[in-house]
């Protein structure tokens, strides 16, 4: 990896995945502007799991769809791999929160897994077996003739995984990915993301609110403060693998570390922690 | 993981069409009830057959003006047997066809595009709300004089009438299309038309043929009434038309009308069959 970056950089920054730098988003203009994200910088190395929490309409969308080249910052660069993002890159998939929303209705789980290939060189055969060994890998291969409308919401959000996993993404962005299913199967969808970025091999940028979410499944957690988002601190997790639900979340180090992201966002970015204001 | 594993029977029982599954299982009891609907059809138009007969035999209607029922469907049969009503069905049934056809070509592409750019749906706005109330029926006798009596006169006729239900439900099919779905198709890579060819138009699709089938109706309405009155173009109209002018043929005029009927309603019963077959998951889909 030949990016040119000053010594001074973090370790990760010298082989970035990828790196964000002073990134502003303003919506509107005039009286109506609003200012969603204000100079937020940050880098994820290869095969680093990073979460993003913030506050709900901190701007974590905005931010993602800048990343996956769906709106054009005010202000900022993103480079992925070193090359600057300019419209959509390839190599980057996005789960989206809206599972059932962005699940196309008329076409059977294997198809709307398919879709994201049909755009690419693979002929129907070898697009099939990936689309196959995508939904085995999430758990739905018995169901690839079903249609999006008659799984549960939680077998939607493994079809919208599945769909990502199919495309092969070197970075895979999820945003707020389980905020809309019950919790067991909440907790099997994360260990279901855990297993599935070591075996693809993916590096993954979680945005969540949810605060255990953030710091079980992650390497680092980036704090973003209330609107105009910016990071308020990174937090590294140096919980080892593999995790798990229970005895993880028992562990002296997890509770100590929830509790520091709970100050962070509840001060929602003021050093002196004092709530509002 | 077993706790995301919802009854899939619970959730299509609602659905109150068949799946495009085809296993039937969610479609059975629609397909019953309009079993059951087509029954009562028959039953209604025997008993109307019957006071038809009834009112004639008894002599309350002179049969110059109705003839009995059973005269009228005897003649019906005979009147399917032919030539020269064959090639009027044929001639009907092509000009509907071509009509149809020739309607979604010019506003299915119109409809996208007035759908998905705000600016091109105001700038046409003030041109479709002048064009869109002209009886079309009106513009016989100018396209008469511009045209002639052919097939392009017909043709004409019923673009410019069944243009309208294709069009608007083009456009507000494509206003409907979730954006959260362009957003995901962008997302990995399409072009802004390959999301149109791969999202837009067939998500927009059960609209589209709805739109189509209101169409098909108007279509046919249009060709029978041009036939009926401008009398050079052939087909079933100018059939009907033309057993009233040559001589007394009641039974002819009457037989030619019914068919005309049971032309419309079989064309009408396969749109709708192939609206259900085709696009059954829209109106499951948000179950
Ligand atoms: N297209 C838009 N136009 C104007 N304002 C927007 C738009 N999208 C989002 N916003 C505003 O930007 C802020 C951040 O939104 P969002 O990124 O969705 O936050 P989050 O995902 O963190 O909840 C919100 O106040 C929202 O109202
Ligand atoms: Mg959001």
């Amino acid at each position: 990896m030949s990016v040119t970056v000053p010594m001074t950089a973090t370790r990760s920054a010298v082989d970035a995945m990828l790196q964000v730098e002073g990134i502003t988003h303003v919506y509107g203009q005039g009286a109506t502007a609003h200012r969603a994200i204000e100079n937020l910088s940050f880098t994820v190395g290869p095969r680093e799991f990073v979460s993003i929490v913030g506050p709900s309409g901190a701007g974590k969308t905005t931010l993602l769809r800048i990343l996956s080249g769906l709106l054009t910052p005010t202000e900022g660069t993103v480079s992925l791999v070193g090359e600057p993002v300019d419209g959509v890159p390839e190599g980057m998939a996005m789960v989206f929160q809206d599972y059932s929303r962005s699940l196309l209705p008329w076409l059977s789980i294997e198809k709307n897994v398919m879709f994201p290939l049909t755009r690419t060189e693979a002929g129907r055969d070898e697009r099939r077996r990936i689309a196959r060994e995508s939904l085995e890998a999430v758990g739905l291969a018995d169901r690839h003739d079903r249609y999006p409308w008659q799984l549960s919401g939680g077998m939607q959000q493994r079809v919208a995984i599945a769909r990502a996993l199919a495309y092969r993404p070197r970075l895979l962005l999820m945003d707020e990915p389980f905020a809309s299913v019950d919790a067991q199967t909440r907790s099997d969808l994360e260990d279901l993301v855990l297993s599935l970025r070591d075996r693809y091999d993916m590096t993954i940028l979680f945005v969540t609110h949810d605060i255990d979410e953030s710091v079980y499944l992650a390497d680092r957690v980036l704090v973003l403060s209330r609107p105009p988002a910016h990071l308020v601190e990174e937090i590294p997790v140096p919980i080892p693998h593999p995790r798990d639900q229970i005895t993880t979340k028992e562990t002296d180090e997890f509770v100590d570390l929830r509790g520091r992201v709970a100050r962070l966002i509840r001060s929602g970015g003021q050093p002196d922690g004092g709530g509002s204001r | 993981m077993t706790s995301d594993v919802q009854p899939v029977d619970a959730q299509r029982r609602l659905s109150r069409r068949p799946t495009p599954e085809g296993e039937g299982r969610g479609g059975r009891p629609t397909r019953t009830t309009r079993r059951s609907r087509l029954w009562r059809g028959v039953v209604g138009v025997l008993a109307l057959g019957l006071v038809l007969e009834f009112v004639t035999r008894i002599g309350l209607v002179s049969p110059t003006f109705l003839p009995p029922f059973t005269t009228i469907l005897g003649e019906a049969v005979d009147v399917v047997g032919r030539q020269d009503f064959q090639e009027a069905v044929l001639s009907t049934v092509v000009s509907w066809g071509a009509g149809l056809a020739l309607s979604a070509a010019v506003a299915i592409p119109l409809g996208v595009v007035l759908g998905l750019s705000q600016v091109s749906y105001r700038a046409t706005r003030a041109v479709l709300d002048l064009l869109r109330p002209i009886p079309p029926i009106a513009l016989i006798p100018l396209v008469i004089l511009v045209m002639g009596q052919g097939l392009e006169m017909k043709l004409v006729l019923v673009v410019f009438a069944a243009l309208w239900p294709i069009l608007f439900n083009t456009i507000s099919g494509v206003h409907d299309v979730d954006v959260k779905a362009k957003e995901m198709a962008r997302s990995f890579g399409f072009s802004r038309l390959a999301v149109i060819r791969r999202v837009v138009v067939p998500s927009a699709a059960p609209f589209i043929a709805t739109g189509v089938r209101l169409s098909s109706s108007i279509a046919l309405i249009v060709v029978i009434t041009v036939e009926l009155i401008a009398g050079g173009a052939s087909g079933m109209g100018t059939f009907v038309a033309e057993a009233r002018a040559v001589g007394n043929q009641t039974e002819v005029v009457y037989a030619g009308t019914l068919l005309i009927g049971v032309v419309g309603l079989v064309i009408n019963l396969l749109m709708g069959a192939a609206e259900r077959r085709f696009f059954g998951w829209h109106t499951t889909k948000d179950v």
